[in-house]
């Protein structure tokens, strides 16, 4: 609807207006949380797409629509949006929206510079810098407009759109505060390159971007800004949101570590049955690109005709990084020593790291050949000292190369909890508690439960052991931050048997199934549903490791005793002393135990026995039983005292 | 936490939560330090959980108390193992008509497996300890899936299937049942192949003669569909003396085989290195009507 009512308004200001505010606070999506403005060239291109506006033209239309409704102009700056106050949302938005994109062009080296910050407003405006301050006028009194955008947020808008989040104290004051609303810099955009040609993939699959970020070795090279955000839990789903959109907009460059920047190749492996070969795009050039090899030949990159790698190229994979140089750019033909390969829909294609399935290994590290089975050796045609790896597991990589995901941890302020046996968000199992871990800059101390538990260091993990036993809820304070856990020994148990083999012949080795667990006849463990008819035999068993008398239905007597354990109990660690058979069960009427300090009988069935001298000689050696075991009708006390009467008589 | 401890845990884990998603649970096993892949082979061979690692999910099964063969008035505790339910049992125990023992002390697996648990119980009255925990009874377990199990068949494990030639693939060894990525085999040629395709897959493709290619349902049974030289030693074979049936640990048995002689013993079969890289496992006290079962299902006529 909106995006329909800014078409039929033919792009003016409110149209802008409306289709910024759509995009940049959406109502519904960060109720009553904390937000941003930010705005950059990606964000207006998004807008200008609701509006009908090729994405090209995009910054250019929206600029022109300022000047067209006389909003800036040379003379008085942004004077004029800052004082258009009317309209929901509110005409001086287009401006804020002005300021922070200035802001988001700024390099890393610019921040905190108000010249650099003027200086990009002027590009972006077309607006000729004045000699004194303010250089463009009008800017403090637009900046002032911040304050009643969060006023209007807060107020008409019922926090739909979010809570505007201003800084209390920010330096430059004026311009700070555009700087501020801006997520993602110029110069951050740059410094990412070489993460997301890392983790992409992670993120294209769904993985938390913020927690790559978080564990990337290259963090440092962020802004200062930026890291700082990363701190805050209460922002997580909003630079979530812009790094997903930085990825998306990513051209697939690098820098190396002079700062120039490097496009990177994507390598593929051809295996037989087509000829054994290695190839190399680059996914991030716009058209073919003549470049010069490092061997001097000259080749063709380009991002759809793969050029093959050379034999000498590897060679010089075997020091590090082999770059091609094409005039204004250079590409990184291959990353080094050892290269990463997953099998993709579109083939063996090279990663930058690996993830959690197994990978392939193009490498001459000689430690990591040596760690892999020989018959993990591809048979291919490579240089002296190269070799193919099949189905490595990424735990056999160093760590540079491997990505980790444990992105369902928390991070809070730059803690955060690690591992744990978890049952459910913030609850883990009774003893198995999460460790703790801080990139804090410095040791803070830790209290749990408010008593003191020392201090963690700078990228310590600390386990928690003092409450590992407690279940409930347990505070957690590290410096000024306050993690809230339960371990609970009891977690949901929900679907128990969800899963079951289909016994159905056709179907078994199928595996099992939530559909085998509604099958006509299944197996979830060792129970099938349902239950085969089973004869009990009636057996008896006894666990007396010692003698037992045995009286029959018959009147004969028989003295038993255990026998020997099988021979496997001990073979496997088992205990030997369990329980044993009596044979002919279906004859036995008593079972009469004595063993030290405990003396007994059990009825095994309804029957009187005759009365014989053996029988006679049995009962009166177990008269002082204090205890008999029915597993008969109810009646077997009466039955034993009829027995004790009888040797009593004959006694 | 020693080896032990963590299997102990990682079951609990597994019945507290009651099903999830595989990821969860390799995360748990991270955690513990346990192979993810070769701890979900052992609970499930042992009757504690299922694991559909196609679809992403793991359910423990039912807590089940079942007889064990040539073990009379001991019964093995299986499936779900959630928190304190052996303490509650030895309480109920104590306070029980019922002529039943449970030792707290579980039986270790020298840090193979969750560690064993036996109630010593008439099995007249299992039902009604059975009855009262809300556990339930599975006589004869092991039998009862071996009578199950039919004989692995082309028709029957197997679906016609084209593989992708594109992806890298390698013909299995018949005597040590690995992929030879060393070797160069011709596409097409009659053997076991292992595919390695996008994602989490790895198919294993049967080519007989010139028949259309058979993509092989559980990878496991896929050797005992392969053909393989005469004079190939014997992947399982039994002892009925001293009822062991012994596997070829790099050919294990598919789930339920192994589930069906596990359940004989409540054990994880103990292995036994006999070369490098040549170990066999050793299942004890498997009934030689489970084994007979076993066996049939395996090397009957294709």
């Amino acid at each position: 609807m909106a995006a329909d009512a800014a078409l039929s308004n033919g792009g003016g200001a409110s149209a802008w207006a409306q289709a910024l505010a759509d995009v940049l606070l959406p109502e519904g999506v960060s109720v009553g949380q904390p937000v941003r403005l930010d705005c950059d060239d990606e964000a207006i291109a998004a807008v200008a797409g609701r509006l009908g506006i090729p994405r090209a033209d995009a910054v250019a239309e929206f600029v022109a629509c300022l000047r067209r409704e006389q909003l800036v102009d040379r003379q008085t700056g942004v004077r004029p949006v800052a004082g258009v106050v009317a309209g929901r949302p509110p005409g001086y938005l287009l401006g804020l929206a002005a300021l922070v994109l200035a802001a988001s062009r700024m390099a890393s080296d610019e921040l905190g510079s108000m010249a650099a910050y003027y200086r990009r407003l002027s590009e972006l405006l077309g607006i000729p810098l004045q000699p004194n301050w303010p250089q463009i006028r009008g800017v403090p009194e637009l900046v002032q407009r911040f304050d009643d955008l969060a006023t209007w947020m807060d107020g008409p808008e019922r926090g739909q759109r979010g809570v505007l989040d201003l800084p209390n104290d920010v330096h430059p004051s004026i311009v700070g505060v555009p700087i501020h609303q801006s997520l993602l810099r110029a110069g951050d955009r740059t410094s990412l390159g070489p993460f997301f040609e890392r983790t992409s993939r992670l993120i294209d699959a769904g993985w938390d971007p913020v927690h790559q970020l978080t564990c990337w070795s290259g963090r440092h090279q962020l802004t200062v800004s930026l890291q700082a955000i990363l701190d805050r839990p209460d922002l997580h789903a909003a630079i979530a949101g812009a790094l997903r959109a930085a990825r998306h907009s990513w051209d697939g460059s690098t820098v190396d570590a002079t700062g120039r920047r490097l496009l990177p190749s994507q390598l593929t492996l051809h295996l037989p049955p087509l000829p054994f070969t290695l190839s190399v795009t680059v996914p991030a050039l716009p058209t073919a690109l003549a470049a010069t090899a490092p061997d001097g030949s000259e080749i063709v990159l380009s991002s759809q005709t793969a050029a093959v790698v050379r034999e000498a190229w590897l060679a010089a994979a075997a020091d590090g990084p082999v770059i091609a140089d094409a005039g204004s750019e250079r590409v990184r033909l291959l990353p080094g020593p050892t290269m990463l390969f997953e099998i993709t829909p579109l083939g063996v294609q090279s990663v930058a790291a690996a993830a959690e399935e197994p990978v392939w290994v193009l490498t001459c590290d000689e430690a990591l050949i040596a760690a892999c089975e020989e018959s993990r050796r591809f048979h291919a045609p490579l240089p002296a000292g190269w070799v193919l790896l099949c189905d490595i597991e990424p735990d056999v990589l160093a760590d540079g190369l491997r990505a980790s995901r444990d992105d369902e941890e928390r991070t809070l302020a730059g803690v955060r909890t690690v591992g744990g046996l978890r049952l459910a968000s913030e609850v883990w199992l009774l003893d198995h508690p999460p460790n703790i871990t801080a990139d804090l800059p410095e040791p803070v101390p830790v209290t749990l439960d408010g008593i003191s538990y020392g201090e963690i260091e700078p990228q310590q993990v600390i386990a928690l052991d003092r409450i590992a036993h407690q279940p409930g809820m347990h505070s957690i304070e590290i410096g000024e931050q306050e993690l809230t856990i339960e371990l609970a020994a009891r977690g949901q148990r929900a679907g128990v048997g969800s899963l079951a083999f289909d016994l159905d012949e056709r179907r078994v080795y199928a595996g099992p199934t939530s559909e085998g667990a509604a099958a006509d006849r299944s197996a979830a463990g060792p129970l099938i549903s349902p239950p085969p008819a089973c004869e009990a035999a009636r057996s008896l068993i006894v666990r007396y490791r010692s003698t037992v008398d045995v009286i029959d239905i018959d009147g004969t007597v028989r003295n038993l005793a255990p026998p020997v354990p099988a021979a496997w109990l001990n073979h496997v660690g088992l205990p030997e002393d369990g329980p044993w058979e009596i044979p002919e069960a279906d004859q036995v009427v008593w079972v009469c135990v004595d063993i030290p300090g405990r003396k007994f009988v059990i009825a095994h069935q309804a029957a009187d026995v005759p009365v014989t001298d053996d029988v006679l000689s049995i009962v009166e050696w177990h008269a002082d039983t204090q205890r008999i075991v029915d597993r008969s009708d109810g009646r077997a006390e009466q039955r034993w005292q009829r027995l004790t009467a009888a040797v009593d008589e004959v006694s | 936490m020693n080896v032990q401890d963590a299997h102990d845990a990682l079951l609990t884990w597994c019945s507290e939560a009651g099903s999830g998603t595989t990821e969860e649970f390799r995360r748990s096993c991270r955690h513990l330090n346990l192979a993810p892949a070769r701890s979900a082979r052992i609970l499930s061979a042992l009757g504690h959980a299922e694991f559909a690692w196609e679809r992403g999910r793991f359910a423990a099964a039912p807590p089940t108390l079942t007889t064990v063969p040539g073990l009379p008035g001991r019964m093995l505790l299986t499936g779900a193992r959630p928190y304190g339910l052996i303490s509650e049992l030895a309480e109920l125990a104590v306070r029980s008509s019922l002529d039943i023992e449970v030792s707290r002390d579980l039986c270790h697996q020298f840090g193979r497996g969750p560690s064993t648990a036996f109630i010593d119980a008439d099995a007249s009255d299992a039902p009604l300890l059975c009855e009262q925990t809300g556990i339930r009874f599975a006589p004869s377990a092991s039998e009862r899936l071996a009578e199950a199990l039919p004989p692995i068949r082309l028709n029957r494990t197997t679906v016609a299937h084209r593989p992708d030639t594109r992806f890298p693939h390698a013909l299995i060894d018949p005597h040590t049942f690995q992929p030879r990525w060393d070797e160069t085999a011709a596409d097409g040629q009659e053997g076991l192949w292992l595919y390695r395709t996008w994602g989490r897959r790895r198919h294993m493709v049967l080519r007989v003669g010139d028949e259309e290619p058979r993509l092989v349902l559980d990878s496991d049974a896929a050797v005992y569909l392969m053909s393989r030289p005469p004079d190939s030693d014997p992947i399982v074979e039994y002892r009925r003396a001293h009822r062991l049936l012994i596997v070829n640990t790099a050919a294990p048995l598919p789930t339920l085989h192994a589930r069906c002689a596990c359940l004989c013993s409540g054990r994880v079969p103990i292995r036994r290195d006999v070369a490098p890289g040549v170990a066999y496992d050793h299942y004890v006290n498997v009934d030689p009507r489970v084994a007979t079962h076993i066996l049939h299902s395996l090397v009957a006529p294709r």
